[in-house]
Order: structure tokens, then sequence, then C-alpha cells
């Protein structure tokens, strides 16, 4: 979830208020103040017109009614012009800019400018493969800018932090956002580069900006603002998202054209801020079949232009403008929603569910519920466990040489396989009580997922009865005595098979047969597992199949 | 053990077994009619039987004849043996029970009972009960005020107990169990539920990857196709996500993110019923660094009310009857949220006394975009829950990881409230 930081002042500031922890409830948002600053946490991840500071403002101001309607976007046009190169159509195809006039940057708002395109960069662009934001001093560009696809090894400049000029090739090397993000270009030949029209170098995009160009101090009056991505739409959006930011904070924006040799889904000229004029129409009847309630024509248009769209209404249909900010629209109950939290969650009320259905455990529920209820008749204590585990504990310390499920991208070594069987978990239990009074009697019912070749996901979830007992004198009959206990509760007749196992003692193991299918293990512990675990009491344990126990069990 | 001769017993022992009077009888006559044999020996009966049976004599028309001369009884010998208390075979003590001429020495058992007549007696034994000895000792009084030694006992694992609980009262709320698969495809865990293949909703579901294999084998053509379409184009109502969706990154297994991974399957089944409510228990697994706060996998419990005419209210209502059920709160509220695939979508919070609010679930309505690839026309209403936080709540667990806790000492002295 995005997490912003923000002055409060500036908060207050722009949406007119006193800012308390229940405003935020419309822009789903959560608020910790910590004296002049405070941290939302938004959890909308797909609206990432609300991941600065003047997003929210600006949705408190609708909602409590010091704007209405769509916001609108005064930018003039500048003239100004991008020139994209046909090379970059499979590279990095899309760019969109403009230029924010007449605005005082100081400490406070470069940190926001620069909160925004990290989280827009990162996040909405997925880490600045999908977008990334360039931000320039525009008194330093002469135009046309142009953006192009240029060999790596032929072009040098300066980037930011760096006194020395390099090129492109050397920055992925050197750099640290090189090679923090030089992964987005690796597989190309060519690389994008943002030059003016003296071929100042204003960035190496989505990279690094130059020194010059690309270096905004306090102080600077006019910005110029740049987005270049894979996804023309989200480029567009974030440029707006920008756009509309620097307006709320007083600049006049001015629009730039970005000329395309081909042509894009916007067409060959596509001005930025764009204005996508998108609308969604739906049936009035929607709102009372989603949220409940009933609205009036003028109640429903008010609330509509309290959360900053523009609707109309006639003959029961709702238009409703979109603004060009906004990423998250996509069917009519997306604006249903945001009526409803407009309405307030807690002011529709509450219906009963009214239909009769029966309710029912699985039959598989019910099995394990019967087992654990005879395992502690049994005298056993039940234990849980985490099913991550590691092919140390679950095959290696058990003398097994046997394929588990492992996990590609590890947070660590502990918690790195899934586990195939119980028994280790019932002796790593052991093992953390060998100063506990003893005779331990433990025992587990969980899931743990083997191969399985049939399966269309080549792997089965199992649940697994596990039983162990570790004493100064146990032996294999003593289980074998509790292995009676149970399966003759269950009304099986049974059969068990001498059989040799890595993990146990050879002569003191059986398999467990029950209808000439083989459904589990009993046995005394190997001492060798014993002493890798670090045990030093003897363990009787028996593992049974407990899905297959329950379909044999259900036969009868 | 020990025997004595029964009053039968003795007077055999005196006069000689049946048998073997007859035997001396016709040592002497040889022959002896029927009628004669029963005037000379008093228990007839008896004698021609065992003597019948033993081949020392023959019944020929009315006569008794004697056909064999070396007769020696085993019985005879037994019962001086036993007056003379000397140990006997088994097999012949059993014989001799069985007719009757000797039993257990129960004055044996009297005397030894009688011994502590008058004397003050700790343990009440089966002789006193059974020679109603009890009734002449004096049974000593205990000092009962002491507290018992600890014993072992068997017992649930107080999280496994809850999450029974649990199960039981959602049957109780009509709702029916569904099960799945922890290694799941992203398609079920993620597709299928609207989540976009390349968009930052799917961040906070950081998931992790099978290593081998990575690819399912193969998926619902339909139902993959038409999640696809949803993902590309949209449907009638919906602009879609509008980005190229993959196929194989569909297939990709990994380990289940959440449990409304197993709500798509269970939507897109034939047998779905309408109305129906449906939950899931399952474990789920993130990619987390395990803190007091994180566990690599945990438990969440979700599910959902397919009906016609469901609403937001309908929602808001079962998240309420949710919290004081599970929760024992009425002290919620419910608030707007955000999931990928709920809209409108809400979110469960509770008042706690130490904590202050806390998000008991997230919930809302499936998005139309996740129902039609699936079939269903009719609205749903979801929600899912992190149970641990709920028992650690009910508990006054601090520290996540003692869910699972190992330490038997803990675990034996838990108390039982579920």
């Amino acid at each position: 979830m995005p997490t912003i930081e923000v002055n409060i002042k500036i908060l207050e500031k722009l949406s007119g208020k006193k800012v308390t922890e229940g405003d935020l409830e419309v822009v789903k948002g959560e608020l910790q103040v910590k004296g002049n600053k405070a941290k939302i946490e938004i959890g909308d991840t797909n609206r990432p017109d609300l991941w600065c500071v003047e997003g929210v403002a600006r949705v408190m101001r609708g909602y409590y009614g010091k704007t209405k309607g769509l916001p609108k976007m005064n930018a003039k046009n500048s003239g100004k012009k991008i020139l994209v190169d046909t090379k970059l159509s499979k590279i990095r195809p899309f760019i969109a800019g403009f230029i924010a006039k007449d605005i005082k940057i100081d400490e406070e708002l470069l940190l926001d400018l620069i909160q925004l395109q990290d989280k827009l960069a990162e996040n909405y662009g997925k880490k600045r493969k999908k977008i990334s934001v360039g931000i320039y001093n525009y008194d330093r560009i002469k135009f046309p800018v142009n953006y192009k696809a240029v060999d790596p090894t032929k072009l040098s400049f300066a980037p930011l932090d760096f006194e020395k000029t390099v090129n492109l090739q050397e920055i992925l090397k050197e750099h640290p956002k090189g090679i923090e993000y030089g992964y987005i270009l690796h597989e190309h030949k060519l690389y994008p580069i943002f030059v003016d029209a003296k071929d100042d170098v204003l960035s190496f995009p989505p990279i690094i900006n130059s020194n010059y160009i690309g270096k905004v101090e306090p102080g600077s009056q006019n910005l110029f603002i740049e987005v270049t991505g894979t996804d023309h739409k989200a480029v567009l959006i974030a440029a707006n998202i920008f756009a509309y930011s620097l307006q709320d904070r007083g600049s006049n924006i001015q629009s730039v054209v970005s000329e395309y040799p081909w042509k894009t889904k916007y067409g060959k000229s596509v001005q930025c801020p764009y204005d996508f004029k998108e609308q969604i129409t739906f049936d009035k009847t929607q709102v009372e079949n989603v949220l409940g309630i009933q609205l009036k024509d003028n109640e429903l248009i008010n609330i509509l232009q309290r959360m900053q769209y523009d609707a109309k209404i006639s003959k029961d249909t709702v238009t409703v403008n979109i603004p060009s900010y906004r990423n998250d629209i996509m069917h009519s109950t997306d604006v249903i929603e945001d009526i409803g939290m407009c309405y307030g969650y807690e002011n529709l009320g509450e219906s009963p569910i009214g239909s009769f259905t029966v309710g029912k455990l699985k039959d598989e529920s019910l099995f394990s519920e019967r087992s654990k209820r005879i395992m502690v008749g049994l005298g056993f204590q039940e234990i849980m466990s985490a099913i991550l585990s590691n092919k140390q504990n679950l095959c290696k310390k058990m003398l097994l040489d046997e394929d588990t499920i492992e996990i590609d991208n590890i947070m660590s070594e502990s918690y790195s396989a899934v586990r195939n069987w119980v028994l280790p978990s019932i002796l790593q239990c052991l093992v953390k009580n060998m100063h506990t009074e003893y005779p331990q009697r433990i025992f587990e019912f969980g899931e743990v997922v083997i191969r399985d070749g049939n399966s269309l996901d080549h792997t089965r979830t199992v649940n697994k009865l596990c039983a162990g007992i570790s004493d100064i004198s146990i032996g294999y009959e003593q289980m074998a005595s509790y292995l009676d206990g149970l399966l003759s509760s269950f009304g099986l007749s049974y059969t068990l098979e001498k059989i040799d196992h890595n993990s146990f003692i050879n002569g003191r193991t059986a398999k467990i047969i029950v209808d000439g299918r083989e459904i589990g293990i009993v046995g005394e512990v190997h001492p060798q597992v014993l002493n890798n675990f670090g045990l030093e009491k003897a363990v009787v344990a028996f593992e049974l199949d407990a899905d297959a126990l329950f379909h044999l069990s259900n036969k009868k | 053990m020990n025997y004595r001769l029964t009053k039968e017993g003795k007077e055999y022992l005196k006069h000689g077994l049946p048998e073997i009077q007859l035997v001396r009888a016709l040592e002497i006559k040889k022959t002896l009619k029927i009628e004669e044999a029963k005037r000379l020996i008093n228990n007839f009966s008896i004698a021609i039987q065992w003597a019948k049976k033993y081949g020392w004599v023959d019944v020929r028309g009315e006569d008794v004849v004697l056909s064999n001369i070396s007769v020696k009884s085993l019985e005879e010998e037994g019962l001086h043996s036993i007056d003379n208390s000397q140990d006997i075979e088994d097999d012949l003590v059993k014989l001799l029970i069985q007719r009757r001429l000797i039993e257990e020495a129960k004055e044996d058992v009297k005397t030894r009972a009688e011994k502590f007549i008058g004397k003050e007696v700790g343990t009440l034994t089966p002789e006193l009960i059974g020679t109603g000895v009890w009734r002449d000792v004096k049974l000593k009084e205990y000092n009962v005020e002491i507290i018992g030694q600890k014993l072992h006992v068997g017992k649930r694992q107080p999280y496994g107990a809850f999450l029974d609980w649990v199960k039981e009262k959602m049957v109780g709320l009509g709702f029916e169990e569904k099960q799945g698969p922890i290694v799941e495809t992203e398609f079920w865990n993620m597709d299928a539920l609207y989540m976009p293949q390349h968009h930052s909703a799917r961040d906070i579901h950081d998931a992790y990857f099978v290593k081998d294999p990575k690819y399912a084998k193969a998926l619902d053509k339909n139902i993959l196709n038409a999640v696809k379409n949803a993902h590309e184009k949209g449907t009638k109502e919906s602009r879609g996500w509008e980005y190229q969706y993959n196929v194989q990154r569909a297939h990709r297994l990994i380990l289940r993110t959440h449990d409304t991974a197993i709500s798509p399957r269970t939507l897109s089944s034939q047998n779905l019923k309408v109305p129906g409510k449906y939950f899931q228990i399952s474990r789920c697994f993130r990619y987390d660094v395990v803190d007091a706060t994180h566990l690599p996998d945990f438990y969440q419990m979700g599910g959902f009310v397919v009906d016609k005419g469901l609403n937001l209210k309908h929602l808001i209502g079962l998240l309420k009857l949710f919290a004081k059920e599970f929760a024992n709160t009425d002290e919620v509220k419910v608030m707007p949220s955000y999931f990928p695939f709920t809209e409108p979508s809400a979110q469960l919070m509770a008042k706690h006394p130490d904590f202050g609010w806390l998000e008991l679930a997230g919930a809302g309505i499936f998005r139309h975009e996740m129902c039609e690839p699936l079939g269903v026309k009719d609205p749903v209403i979801a929600w899912g829950a992190g149970l641990d936080r709920i028992f650690m709540m009910s508990m006054g667990i601090k520290d996540i990881r003692d869910l699972f806790s190992y330490d038997l000492k803990f675990l034996r002295n838990s108390k039982v409230v579920y």
C-alpha cells in the first residue's frame, strides 16, 4: 500500500479545513500525525492520483463542498514540442511533458514533487519499467526537445551527482541508479535519451537526469515535467496527475505536444496534459442495486459533484464525466462506490440476509475432528506447525534423499520448502522440550504437499496424522498399541508389514496396510536421526495418510 | 490360590467317591443288577456316569459289570492332596471345581480382611468391600485440601480448537465449507479474481513461487479464455484492464496467498447453489519477514454469499454479525477499503480495549468483471478475515509466533476455551 508523508499545514491549506483522522475515509486513507508531519497510508493501489498531498486535498475540497464537479485543467498551449524518434517504438515509445510556470520552488514543495515522482515511478510505474518521471529546470532548456534512441557507447554526459562525463553504458555500470534500474534496458541495443535543441542532455530515461538541466533546486521558478514509458495511457495519466498537482500548488500549466512519427492510440500529435474526455453511463437503478439506497436526482448529482465528477441525469440514465487523472474507473460500480463513500457507509444502514441455506462442514473436516478427539483420548497433546520448512529438516536430518516442493524466491533458508510429511515437525517440537517432563506424547493433524503426476498442478495437498512419543524407556510395541487404539476406533482392520525406512530402525518399523493399501508407517526413529535433531531420548512414531484413512473408514 | 474341600468333597474323602464305591462293590460281586446297585450306592447316577466315562464298568442289559480291574482315581488323590494343603495340577483343580468337590478357600480372604478390624485403613481394598469388613474398620481421613498432582492429559492445541470452533459457528450461520490446494496457480489465486498480472495491486500479495515445476499442466480452457478477455478487453459493461494478458503466467505455481483463492473455484463450479453461502479456512503464505506480527504461514477465513438482490447493506449487516459472533463486540464500524476484486470494497473495524481500532476483515461485492467470466450473474458479497489476530485478541497473546508454539509446558497448561 502506498504511504506518503505530508506536511499537515500544507494539507490543511490545500484542503481548506482542519484535518482529522476521519476525513481520510473518503480517500481510503489512514492518517498518522507526528508533529508537523503526517503519514497517510492510501488503501487504493489503483488511484495514483491520491499518492500526493494535492490529490488527497483535492478530494477533501470536493467532499466538504469547497469545490464542485470535475476539476478543470487551465493549461495554455505553450506551442512547444517533443519530437519522438521512430527507433524508440520497440524500446520505450511514449513520452508526455508539460511546463509548470511561475511557481516558487522551496524545500517543502521539492520534497513533495520528488515523493510523487518516486511513488508514480516505483509503484504505478512498476519500478520505472512501465513509466518514469523526469523533472527539469525549464529555463535551461531550448525547445524543441528530442526523445531519441542512441548507441549507448556513443553518447556521454554528466549524470546527477556526477562531475565527470560518462557514456550511457558506463552509467548503467557505475551510477547507483544505473545499477538499480539498468535491468529495464539490458535487452536493448539502443537506449533512450532526452536532449534539447542544443543537444544538451535532459536525461537518460528511465535511469537518471543530467547534472545540469536535470538538476532542480529550491529557487527555481519554472519546471518542465516529463513522463516516459511503455504504456501510453499510464504515461498520460501520470503526467496529468503531476500537472493537476502543480496547478493546485499555484503553478500556471502550459501544455506541450509530443510528435510521434507513427500513429498512436491517441494520434500522432498528443498534447499533455491530455484530456481523455472519458464518460461513463449507467441506469439510476444501479445505485440502488449496489448500495441499497434510493437517491433523488438532485441528491445524486450533488454527491457526484462532491466526488469531483460532472454528472447529468436524463430519463434515469446517469452520465458521468471522469477526471483525466483517474486510472480506476472501468465500470459504473467504480463511480457508485464513490457515491457510497460520500453518502457514508455508516449512514447506509444494514439489511439482514433473508435466504435460508443449509450449513455444513466438509466430510474431511468432520473426520479430522474425530481423529483429533481419538488422539486426545489416547492421551496425546496436539501441536500445530508452520507448513513452510526446509530440506535440511524434511530430508537431510531424516536421512532421506527425497524430493520436496521448494520455493524459488526464498526469504530465509528456514522457510524454503513445503513440508511433505509431519514427523520432522514432531521431532522439532520434541527437541524444544528436552527439559520438560516426560513422557511426551504429541500429535499433529495437518496439511502437507506431495508431488502427484496425475494432478494438473503436479502436486497434491494431503492431510497427515502424525503422532510421536518420547521417553527414557519407550518401544515399538507401545506405539503399535496406540496405533491400534486409533485404527480400531475407526473400525478398520489392518495389517503391519515389516519394511526398511532410513528414518527408522530396521526391524522396528512397519508399514500399515488397510484393504491392501499402504496408509502409513509406524516405528522407532533411527538414533542417527535423533542425533541429527539433537534429541537424547528415544522416539516412537506413526504417520498416516489421513485422507486415505478417511476414505477407507467411510467405506465400512 | 488356596483351595479347600467342599462338604461333598469331605464326605467322598471319607467314604470314597461314588464311582469308586461302585467299583469296590463290583470287585466283590462281579455283576450287579442296576436296581441292586442303586440300593447299595448313595449317588448311583454320579457313580455310573464317571465309572462309565473312565471305562471301569459296562452296562449289559439290566446288569452292571466290571470291565477293568486296575482302577486308580485321580480325583481321590486330588482330594487327599488338597486336604493335606498340597498343590495339585491345574487341570485337576478345574475338574474338582467342576465336580464341586473343592472351592477357593474364602476364609483366607476373610482372615486377611479381619486383621484390619478396629484399625485405621488407607486403601479401600476389594477384600474389605467383598467381606463386609469395611464396616468394622476406620477409613482414614485424608487431607483433601491438597491440590492434586499435575497430569499431562491429552489436549487440543488452543488455536486448533479455536479454528474448529469457528467452523462450527459458520455452519450454525448456514455456511457450507470449501477447501482448496496449498500449491495454487496464479490464475486461481489472482487472475480469476480480476487482479491484473502487472499491477501494483499484486504487490500486497507478494507470493512464494514454486521452484520446480514452475507451471501447471493445464487450466480450464473456457474459464481461462473468459478471464483473459475480461482482463484485456473487459465486458459489455466494463473497459477491462486494457493490457496483454500472459497465458503462461496464469499457469505459474505459487503458494496460495489468500483464502479468497478458493472462491472463484467455488463460483465457477457446476454445483454452485443460488442462494448459497460458502466459507473456507485456509493456510496462506506471504513473502514476509517472520517476526512478532508475521508468520511464514497463517490462517484466513473467508467466503461469500450469492443471491439475487444482495447489496452493500447486506454486506454491512453480515460483517456486523461476524463481529458479534467471533469477536464478541458491538463496537464496530464498516469503512471504505480497496481490493482489486471487489467494488464497492469495505473493511470491518472493531475497537479493542488496548489497541484501539483494528481491522478484522476485508470485504466487498465481487466485481462484475470477476463474476461474469466465472458464469455468475447474481451479486456476490464476500469477505476475508485473518483469524490469527482475532484469536490473539481473545487469548491475550502478544507474539504471533505463539500460535504455533512448540512449548509443551505452555500447551499442557493452556486453558481450554474453545
